[in-house]
């Protein structure tokens, strides 16, 4: 693993990164915007969620907002990959990047039961209680991702 | 004589990877570090030089490069042997631990 990321550190499109006056800066922009955006979809659809009386008033919602998480999440990994390969060796060993790594695990997870408790069709009552833990989970997880994101540069 | 003077955090040069963090420095002691520029690596997130300081090497973190250049501390201006006077904090190490010895 260690060996990986030396590599990667060693990588000429990291020694860009390193030297480019505008593409470290730019990916740290677009890191944090594309962080707000994600937030504010799974935020609409994690309170519609909370709200809804039944499955059936939240799923349309969902639908139609769920693309707008999905395109802000691609983002935020590639440029999560901007920020991490110029140092990559060093942010592994940062406890607070792994504390975020395994957050942001637990929080996909989350999103996968979410999902799986939105789409079934049937009995809804017994899973709305469900869905709804899994809405107010997904509030706190990501809120804590972005918290420990800033906290990296801070250990 | 160029004098740079900056801003810069330091740290005593260390063998093993320190953690980054601003709380791993003392602000309530800065230091004021004054020599030519042994080395110097400018570049993004942080860059670092090194300058000689009561017989040790004293590795000091450097702003990004967007940063540098807006106060003016440019690769023309910011070069190995230029003589610096850098202001900052030193990292908070154990009481009675002398700079360690080793240049870099």
């Amino acid at each position: 693993m260690e060996a990986l990321f030396a590599a990667l550190e060693a990588s000429a499109f990291a020694a860009t990164m390193r030297s480019s006056l505008f593409l470290y800066p730019l990916a740290n922009v677009v890191h944090i915007l594309a962080a707000l955006a994600f937030f504010a979809a799974v935020a609409a659809m994690d309170v519609k969620l909370l709200l809804a009386a039944s499955f059936g008033g939240a799923r349309a919602f969902i639908a139609r907002v769920r693309p707008l998480a999905s395109i802000a999440l691609l983002v935020q990994a590639g440029s999560s990959f901007l920020l991490f390969a110029p140092e990559a060796t060093h942010i592994w060993h940062n406890p607070v990047f792994r504390v975020k790594l395994v957050l942001v695990a637990v929080a996909l997870a989350n999103v996968l039961l979410l999902e799986a408790l939105v789409r079934h069709r049937g009995d809804e009552t017994a899973r709305m209680g469900s869905a709804r833990g899994s809405a107010a989970a997904s509030l706190g997880l990501w809120l804590a991702i972005a918290a420990a994101g800033r906290l990296i540069a801070y250990f | 004589m160029r004098i740079v003077v900056a801003f810069f955090a330091l740290a005593v040069a260390v063998p093993a990877a320190a953690h980054h963090g601003w709380g791993s420095y003392d602000a309530d002691t800065p230091m004021t570090l004054e020599g030519p520029i042994e080395t110097l690596k400018l570049e993004n997130p942080h860059g670092e030089m090194t300058v000689e300081h009561d017989g040790a090497d004293w590795l000091i973190t450097l702003a990004p490069l967007s940063r540098m250049n807006t106060r003016g501390a440019t690769a023309d201006v910011v070069r190995v042997g230029e003589p610096v006077v850098a202001y900052g904090y030193p990292k908070r190490d154990s009481p009675g631990k002398s700079a360690p010895s080793g240049s870099r």
